[in-house]
């Protein structure tokens, strides 16, 4: 436990892969079992048996450092957007995440000092006598899966806003790459067919631009495909 | 690359149906001759110079079409994510129970919102779609 604040301490926030936690998570499964862990999460939510609990809300500098950790994070495997930028208009999931942080942080400390009190090694039956030190670590371990989802959500809404990015791209794209190819086809043939007819052709092709191409998309299909496309990339 | 490969490229090209058959009528009747060449190339560049502003009017219309939709979304993520700041303030932090079902009512909302965005980027290409299509375009 004191490693997980000492993460804590170094970064504001739990890595959702740390490895200190998920000692944590598989001692405490191995030690009380997931019926018995169930069951301190549901008495960590029952007002009589969870003991009050005062956190203070989280400062800047705690909510810029988690919000840091979700832009390395992120970075990470979003490469290609502005995570910072759609990081800022997640403030409530990061507020929220700084807190969840700061709910673990207290708590450890408290169950910490319970558990040194009971003078015994048999945690098992200690937290059977004190099942709002039970709730305690309940409450840590729904403060965790509730940071968890959160940075699940986001790599989700990440990856949206990069599906969107995409669209944007590649719109020029669904509407000239026909008529592009269409062209060079037309190139292919009429230069099997007669040789020497690419030079007349090619006068065609230096008139227009790319843009120019683009013009004549308005072969059937195009469209269809940027519908394929979309319905592929965001409804994944 | 044959013949047929050239009328079948002809046949589905932007070309207007009356310029088709003429040009696939000479391909047929003569080949692909310098004739051929002159014609093909000729209604290729009046067809290019047609289509020019077509294009850049096509593509605004779409960059207008996602601006008006993305803005729509980000007005009402905007709004989400003030409404559960709101919730959130009032209710205990290490109420899980509450909290958990606050979240789970924003995560929905914004599926549904960016579902929203989805379905009319979609219907909005479709429809743009029929339009060139009964356009001739």
């Amino acid at each position: 436990m004191v490693k997980i604040q000492a993460e804590i301490l170094s970064n504001s926030a739990i890595d959702y892969q740390s490895k200190e936690f998920k000692k944590f998570s598989a001692a405490t499964k191995e030690l009380f079992g997931n019926t018995s862990l169930d069951k301190f999460k549901k008495d960590a939510e029952d007002v009589s048996i969870f003991k009050r609990i005062t956190i203070a809300r989280s400062t800047a500098p705690e909510i810029k450092k988690i919000k840091e950790y979700y832009e390395t994070s992120f970075k990470r495997y979003h490469k290609d957007i502005d995570v910072k930028n759609i990081l800022k208009g997640e403030t409530a999931v990061i507020h929220d995440s700084a807190q969840d942080v700061k709910i673990i942080d207290e708590l450890i400390t408290r169950l910490a000092f319970s558990l040194g009190s009971f003078g015994t090694t048999d945690l098992t039956s200690a937290l059977s006598a004190n099942p709002d030190v039970a709730a305690d670590l309940g409450k840590i371990l729904l403060a965790k899966e509730a940071l968890e989802k959160h940075e699940r959500k986001l790599s989700a809404i990440l990856r949206f806003e990069k599906t969107k990015k995409e669209v944007n791209n590649n719109l020029a794209d669904f509407f000239w790459k026909n008529p592009t190819e269409w062209f060079g086809e037309v190139m292919k043939s009429t230069i099997t067919l007669k040789p020497n007819i690419g030079k007349t052709f090619g006068a065609c092709f230096k008139m227009a631009g790319k843009t120019t191409w683009s013009g004549l998309k308005l072969m059937g299909g195009t469209l269809a495909l940027l519908e394929t496309y979309i319905n592929k990339e965001i409804n994944k | 690359m044959n013949l047929s490969k050239l009328i079948e490229l002809i046949q589905i090209s932007f070309l207007p149906d009356k310029q088709k058959t003429q040009l696939i009528d000479h391909l047929e009747k003569r080949g692909a001759d310098e004739g051929f060449v002159d014609v093909f190339n000729q209604y290729l560049a009046d067809a290019l110079e047609t289509k020019r502003e077509c294009y850049s009017t096509i593509m605004e219309q779409l960059k207008h079409l996602i601006k008006v939709i993305e803005d729509d979304m980000n007005g009402k993520q905007k709004e989400l994510n003030y409404g559960v700041s709101q919730k959130l303030s009032e209710v205990d932090v290490t109420n899980f129970t509450a909290k958990n079902k606050i979240w789970d009512e924003y995560y929905e909302k914004l599926d549904t919102i960016q579902g929203d965005y989805s379905k009319k980027l979609k219907d909005s290409f479709s429809k743009l779609y029929l339009n060139l299509s009964q356009s001739g375009q």
